[in-house]
């Protein structure tokens, strides 16, 4: 079976590199970026099934890189992680994901692993 | 006693608050990557117990990370604590370099969302003043927040301040605007009354350009 193609965004890259290591041991292909415009530059090269992705980012926010990347993979699915607690970054995040697709931080390894399969339909 | 006007509360509240929910996410931050850590760390175990050899260096690598999300960590509350106590006395002696220190680590998160550098000098003379410290944390955390907004993402922006053999003043520099009406772009309109209070004026450098802010109450001298 294909593995699943995650792209992990977040802009602590101590974060991003250990979890993307989690999920590779869990079977994903993951790649990871610590800013937005350095997500858009590994999408535009390769086909991802599901972005995984900071609401909070420096720059370009995780909301308005979900909307870039939509636009380019009409196909591709999100889920939202934030450590922010605001009712507004929740309207957002939910909002842009869907409320059953945003996690808080720290997040649950298995729980985002099913949410991944999830979204992407390995699950049903 | 300082007299703040009722009606600028709210500001101060709101500057309380903001300050609060930026360090809350900088703990959370924290405390994600010490999870993901330790959590790879149990991974590596659990691989190990079925037979895969274990990398040594990353085991040590994942531990000098979680000693450096401590050592942070602990960073982050010392300062979560200074801030907290900035409310104790409502006037004390305040060393200037500290308070702009404190008020540039628990806003840099704030900054950092809107992809904005500070950089403070470090001069050799650390003039102190009386003041009110939360006061003075709170006009600092203004004349951060609309250079911050007047300031082309990308940029950074520098503190300093000069105080040997005369008033001590502070220069914000590194807006890219040219010439804001500044006095009336401060959020929440509390810009005046914090200058009074303090004993204060703010003027702006079309040099640079930015803000100078300047120290002149009997209410303050140096100590």
């Amino acid at each position: 079976m294909k593995p699943i193609n995650v792209l992990l965004v977040d802009d602590e890259k101590e974060l991003a590199v250990t979890l993307a290591e989690r999920l590779t041991i869990r079977g994903l292909s993951v790649d990871w970026a610590i800013t937005a415009e350095s997500a858009l530059k590994l999408f535009k090269d390769k086909k991802y099934d599901v972005a995984v992705l900071d609401v909070k980012l420096p720059g370009l926010s995780g909301v308005a890189l979900k909307e870039h990347m939509a636009e380019i993979d009409p196909e591709l699915k999100f889920i939202f992680m934030t450590g922010h607690g605001s009712q507004e970054d929740f309207e957002a995040g939910s909002a842009a994901a869907g409320e059953s697709n945003y996690l808080w931080k720290p997040v649950d390894i298995e729980a985002l692993v099913e949410k991944i399969n999830l979204v992407v339909g390995n699950i049903a | 006693m300082v007299d703040f006007p009722q009606t600028a509360g709210w500001g101060i509240l709101r500057f309380f608050g903001r300050i609060s929910a930026s360090i809350s996410h900088e703990l959370k931050n924290s405390l994600s990557v010490v999870n993901e850590n330790a959590g790879l760390v149990e991974d590596l175990a659990l691989l190990t117990a079925k037979g895969r050899s274990l990398d040594i260096e990353r085991v040590k690598s994942l531990s000098g990370s979680i000693r450096r999300q401590v050592k942070r960590t602990d960073q982050i509350i010392k300062n979560m604590n200074k801030f907290a106590h900035s409310v104790d006395m409502e006037i004390k002696s305040v060393d200037i370099q500290e308070y702009l220190e404190l008020i540039a680590a628990v806003s840099a998160r704030l900054l950092a969302a809107r992809n904005i550098t500070l950089k403070l000098t470090s001069p050799q003379d650390r003039p102190s003043i009386m003041t009110s410290p939360i006061f003075l944390l709170y006009l600092f955390w203004h004349l951060i927040d609309c250079c911050s907004r007047w300031a082309e993402p990308g940029e950074t922006l520098h503190v300093d301040y000069r105080g040997e053999g005369g008033p001590i003043s502070i220069q914000f520099q590194g807006c890219t605007t040219t010439n804001p009406d500044f006095r009336n772009d401060v959020e929440g309109g509390d810009l005046s009354v914090l200058l009074t209070l303090l004993g204060c004026s703010l003027d702006w450098d079309s040099a640079q350009p930015g803000m100078n802010l300047s120290f002149q109450n009997n209410l303050l001298g140096k100590g």
